[in-house]
């Protein structure tokens, strides 16, 4: 049997202001799968997020969740819609006036009757998930770069939504840290099966190790949409030089290949002598 | 193709008239669409206010900050004001021989005036700037868009709060203001240039109707919802100014929240006085 669609993208052209930045994208992301979208810097990858969040309206198509369609949902359905989901940003985007804990329980306490005991106690199971639970009375500021996004996600899995969102989870860490977060969003996998789960990435290696679905996105449209196996296999230039990490054009090669000239280097050289000691 | 964009992007005219009043059109239209957009987001914050219950302890935070915060800033302004009015009112009333007005005088220019207009202008150098600031930072972070995905309204979470703790708070530092005032004046006339303290405060007594304080009163509220939505609609929507992006933007918001803000005192100070006379 058919698994139903979670996320569905139908001809979806998006962007901001007078800029488009995908154009006429269709998508199927079904349901309890792990999906990873892929992307050089720029190439739409957080625009296609915040579109799925409904943070942004799309120029055109329709975005439908969990079967309907987001934008002709009106107030409340909307938020029932939106609230099917929860979002880990790039950089967490932890309230920095809130503790760890507060900001995990955050939703509880702002949508809910539950009684400031119970959301505390709620709060640090999600940041036992993430092996923050020490961490609870820190503010974001005192918090590593790797640390804010698990408590990010920690708060994203909160209430436990059919449909987690990650935006670049693993960029900015340390391999190891960047491990740990993959297998972070394995063992939420294994431990809220029926979750879909969306990722952004730059990093291949995460992306082979935790995605059952791979979309890559180039120049405002889907470059490639199926598994890691197919990507690796595949002969399209592009996606070639995407994964085997190939310097991506030729004027960009032209300017690695391109040195100062001499007599602006010897300017910058003498302009800095005071500052800094060459031998 | 080239010279056809250029035909287009000219004016009909192409005199510098035109493009003076094409330019002062785009200016008045970008001016009404904010002041429209300034209107709805100050009736979502005050709609946002009802749910003012599930709210009380962020608005004591923000009354902590906002009124508590001030305190001692209205404290100091105000004394001096006052025994500046009090110094010179003196002299000048002495060359008519009727220095014991100096109590109406000190006490009608206080509640009629300085102490609405000084409060708001000193509330919105120390909190409203912190306000835009903060919330500045909040959306160039994405805090706001987490509460959005969240489905927490941020005119309940940002702004209600803010609202109500400065429509507590202004009255009060007001109030505040005027009396440390009053007791400047006192000091200055009588401790220093030996005024009869009891014609000082008779006159007070005699000249200050109910009618000046509620006008007072009324400023402050006024006052109150002008700053609260300039300064967080500066940095609520900072993430759409064009004179920068980032920190450079927040500061430029934090900027003319304040200006903006000290502007809208004193054009709307002038208004309900001009209603109350």
């Amino acid at each position: 049997m058919e698994q139903p669609l979670s996320i569905e993208l139908k001809n979806c052209t998006m962007g901001y202001g007078n800029f488009v930045v995908l154009k006429n994208i269709s998508l199927q992301i079904p349901a309890g799968r792990i999906v990873a979208i892929l992307g050089g810097s720029g190439g739409g990858k957080t625009t296609l997020l915040r579109h799925i969040t409904g943070l942004n309206r799309p120029f055109s198509g329709e975005i439908f969740l969990e079967g309907k369609s987001l934008w002709s949902q009106s107030g409340r359905d909307f938020q029932k819609l939106r609230g099917s989901m929860g979002v880990l940003f790039q950089d967490g985007a932890l309230l920095g006036q809130l503790t760890v804990a507060e900001n995990v329980g955050l939703r509880l306490s702002e949508l809910t009757k539950l009684n400031k005991k119970t959301i505390r106690e709620i709060a640090l199971y999600y940041l036992s998930l993430v092996d923050l639970a020490d961490y609870a009375e820190f503010y974001p500021t005192e918090l590593s770069g790797g640390m804010r996004k698990r408590v990010g996600l920690a708060r994203a899995l909160v209430a436990e939504p059919p449909i987690l969102l990650c935006d670049e989870p693993t960029s900015g860490l340390d391999p190891i840290n960047a491990a740990k977060m993959d297998e972070l969003l394995l063992s939420m996998k294994e431990r809220f099966p029926a979750m879909t789960i969306v990722s952004i990435s730059h990093d291949l290696a995460s992306v082979h190790k935790t995605a059952a679905q791979v979309v890559v996105l180039n120049e405002g449209h889907i470059a490639y949409n199926g598994n890691f196996s197919g990507l690796e296999n595949t002969q399209d230039p592009f996606l070639r030089q995407f994964i085997e990490r190939k310097v991506s054009s030729d004027k960009q090669e032209e300017a690695l290949e391109k040195s100062l000239p001499d007599n602006i280097r010897q300017l910058m050289y003498d302009s800095l002598k005071d500052i800094i000691h060459r031998s | 193709m080239s010279d056809c964009k250029k035909k287009l992007k000219r004016p009909v005219s192409g005199s510098k008239t035109a493009d003076l009043i094409a330019a002062i059109g785009s200016l008045v239209v970008f001016l009404i669409n904010e002041i429209g957009a300034m209107a709805l987001f100050m009736f979502g914050g005050l709609r946002a206010m009802v749910n003012f219950t599930s709210q009380i302890s962020k608005i004591l935070r923000q009354i902590a900050a906002i009124g508590y915060g001030s305190l001692f800033l209205i404290i100091l302004i105000g004394l001096f004001t006052g025994m500046v009015i009090g110094l010179q009112g003196y002299h000048t009333l002495s060359q008519f021989g009727s220095t014991g007005f100096l109590g109406s005088a000190v006490a009608l220019s206080l509640i009629r005036e300085l102490a609405p207009v000084l409060t708001a202008i000193m509330v919105t150098g120390r909190a409203g700037s912190a306000m835009s600031a903060e919330i500045g930072v909040m959306r160039i972070t994405d805090q706001i868009d987490a509460l959005e995905v969240m489905n927490i309204n941020p005119m309940n979470f940002l702004i209600a709060p803010r609202l109500t703790a400065s429509l507590i708070s202004f009255p009060l530092l007001t109030s505040l203001f005027a009396v440390v005032g009053i007791f400047g004046g006192y000091i200055t006339g009588v401790l220093l240039l030996d005024m009869s303290s009891g014609i000082y405060f008779s006159r007070i007594n005699s000249s200050v109707v109910w009618g000046d304080v509620l006008g007072c009163l009324v400023k402050a509220v006024v006052f109150a919802i002008l700053v609260v939505t300039v300064c967080c609609y500066k940095g609520f929507f900072v993430h759409l100014r064009l004179d920068g992006k980032g920190a450079e933007a927040v500061g430029n918001a934090t900027t003319s929240a304040v200006v903006l803000s000290c502007i809208l005192i004193l054009i709307f100070d002038y208004v309900i006085t001009s209603f109350h006379m």
